[in-house]
């Protein structure tokens, strides 16, 4: 259409309806014009946005090729490495002064849940604030071993765990620190329960994570729940029981633990898992998600008395001695097998249901077996996290 | 059943049952806890021969045949394999003649008597080459990581004609903390301590750099 028609339009719109009204209409169509351009653009920016994190999303999870073909790259959770530490608050000056303990192995069955909730038992005893233990297992061991009855744990229907919330950023310090769940027993044994709905929460936070703006790091945060001052002066100790794989939950431990207790069964499949595990939490700890955790060393439980464990020792020793710079460098020399040993006892399977069997064992004969390797290891975590 | 796996039932036994007869339990099995090796049918043989006197005070052997025949009971009705009803059969009844002898005077007494027929055991033990296994060993354990060395040390001991059985079990109990029972079981030991440390390196290699996150 040509400009001069444009005129004769405008003209002949103007003895129409007025030149006034004419004015209104044209008025009207710009504006028009204007708003659909600006939702346009706002529709092509958020499509290249959407488009840039999908791409980065697949860059983080995918695979990478290499001379001998593709091959999975280094996992999300290790994306935008080095990671940049939290920096809504002093996070290497929080984590000196925090103390929280996490119990893990990538392996199941190795006693991970009877450790933590036996130190929680014993610390219970011997320290003067109450002990938070938080169950970041879906299978709620520790929740189901600390609490008798499972009516007092399990979350009500139509309400979602108390890990699931704590791991969701949903929780304040003061929630936390207000906690009132305890074990059965020990009403100075705090604990943050959990449930099958974590793994659906882990889930959503990773792929949320995945693919969102990342303005805030997720990995960090029940790092920045715990470090509060309201938090870390409301327990004597927190203890995480993690789950038997590196999933979400088990990341934000990572990164919000101060010290780390390996347990394991002291036979050839365990104790190669753990070599695995030192492993890759020292990749972790180099690529800044936990800088500052400090290894207390790996603990061997289940022990049986018929059994001649020297050899699977001496050979569990020897990996971990082998350092990560060497060719296939296995634990890194970073961790060391304790001397205390927790015990394969029928204790553990009676009290099961009844709560923590050191404090429900009572006094009967063949608990001291139980007691006493417990409070040895009680005494060496004491030591080496300064409690 | 050997000795240790013999005094490892009768700790699992007594903590089931209430303090005076753990108690009674606990006094006997220190005498399966000094042959912990052998087997329990020859630890009765000479626990027949043991001269214990009479008297003394504390529970006598009577009540500790009573429970030794509970724990019998337990185990059938448990499905226990018949070599271990044996060889709980074999203690009751070379227990039989001394029921009136307190059960701590007769542990005492077939502790010295098991260490007797130890003696000559040991007397074999002096004959090894003491020299040739701490050579071995220190040469082993300074190859430990190097795969190659170690491969030339290993293959040396074995064709070494000198080390017999008894100085590569001794070897093996040195460097593997584990025992054999013939001279390829020992090499085998020793050798399987180099391979879990080689194995552990593969298993790093094939997962460098990456989590199982």
């Amino acid at each position: 259409m040509r400009l001069g028609s444009l005129f004769d339009l405008w003209d002949a719109l103007g003895s129409l309806v007025g030149k006034h009204v004419a004015q209104v209409i044209l008025l009207v169509i710009v504006g028009l014009v204007a708003y659909i351009l600006r939702q346009t653009w706002k529709l092509i920016s958020w499509m290249i946005a959407y488009y840039r994190r999908l791409s980065r999303a697949r860059r983080d999870v995918g695979r990478v090729v290499t001379p001998m073909g593709p091959r999975e790259g280094k996992g999300l959770w290790l994306a935008d490495s080095p990671i940049s530490l939290p920096r809504s608050y002093d996070y290497p000056t929080a984590v000196d002064a925090s103390r929280i303990l996490i119990v893990a192995n990538a392996k199941g069955g190795v006693g991970k849940t009877t450790v933590c909730t036996s130190l929680a038992a014993r610390f219970s005893e011997i320290l003067p604030k109450p002990i938070l233990l938080i169950d970041l297992d879906f299978q709620a061991s520790a929740s189901s071993m600390s609490i008798a009855n499972k009516k007092d744990w399990l979350p009500p229907e139509g309400v979602d765990s108390r890990a699931t919330y704590l791991i969701s950023g949903d929780l304040k310090p003061t929630d936390v620190a207000g906690e009132t769940q305890h074990a059965t027993g020990a009403t100075s044994i705090k604990i943050v329960t959990s449930y099958y709905d974590l793994a659906q929460a882990e889930n959503r936070i990773m792929i949320d994570w995945l693919l969102s703006d990342r303005k805030t790091d997720i990995r960090f945060t029940l790092a920045e729940l715990l470090h509060s001052n309201v938090v870390r002066n409301a327990f004597s100790v927190i203890i995480i029981d993690c789950p038997p794989r590196l999933t979400t939950a088990a990341i934000q431990a990572l990164a919000a633990g101060t010290h780390l207790l390996i347990p394991t069964r002291l036979e050839e499949p365990s104790t190669e898992a753990v070599i695995t595990f030192v492993q890759q939490v020292e990749t972790f700890r180099r690529a800044g998600l936990c800088p500052y955790i400090k290894h207390i060393g790996v603990v061997a439980t289940m022990v049986d008395a018929n059994q001649n464990p020297e050899g699977v020792k001496l050979r569990l020793k020897d990996a971990l001695k082998n350092p990560l710079e060497a060719p296939g460098g296995g634990g890194g020399d970073v961790t060391q097998l304790l001397d205390c040993e927790i015990p394969q006892s029928a204790k553990f399977r009676e009290t099961s249901g009844k709560g923590i069997t050191y404090l429900v064992m009572g006094q009967g004969s063949g608990t001291e077996r139980v007691r006493t390797p417990i409070q040895a290891l009680a005494e060496r975590v004491k030591k080496e996290m300064k409690l | 059943m050997k000795g240790r796996e013999f005094a490892q039932l009768l700790v699992e036994f007594s903590d089931v049952l209430s303090d005076e007869r753990a108690a009674l339990c606990r006094a006997f099995l220190p005498i399966f806890e000094a042959a912990p090796t052998s087997n329990v049918v020859k630890i009765s043989n000479v626990l027949s021969s043991v001269q214990a006197p009479g008297h003394g005070n504390g529970p006598r052997l009577q009540e500790m045949i009573g429970l030794l025949s509970a724990l019998k009971r337990l185990l059938v009705r448990g499905g226990a394999k018949k070599q271990v009803l044996d060889d709980l059969d074999a203690v009751s009844t070379v227990l039989g003649p001394f029921e009136h002898v307190p059960t701590e005077t007769f542990a005492s007494a077939a502790i010295e008597r098991l260490s007797e027929h130890a003696l000559p055991g040991k007397s074999r033990v002096s004959a090894i080459r003491d020299d040739l296994v701490q050579s071995y060993l220190q040469r082993l354990e300074q190859a430990l990581s190097d795969e190659m060395h170690f491969a030339v040390v290993f293959d040396e001991l074995k064709n070494d004609a000198s080390v017999k059985a008894s100085e590569a079990k001794k070897l093996s109990r040195a460097f593997a903390k584990e025992t054999a029972k013939s001279r390829g079981a020992a090499l085998d030991l020793i050798w399987g301590r180099h391979a879990a440390l080689m194995g552990s390196r593969a298993r790093q290699r094939a997962n460098t750099g990456r989590t199982a996150a």
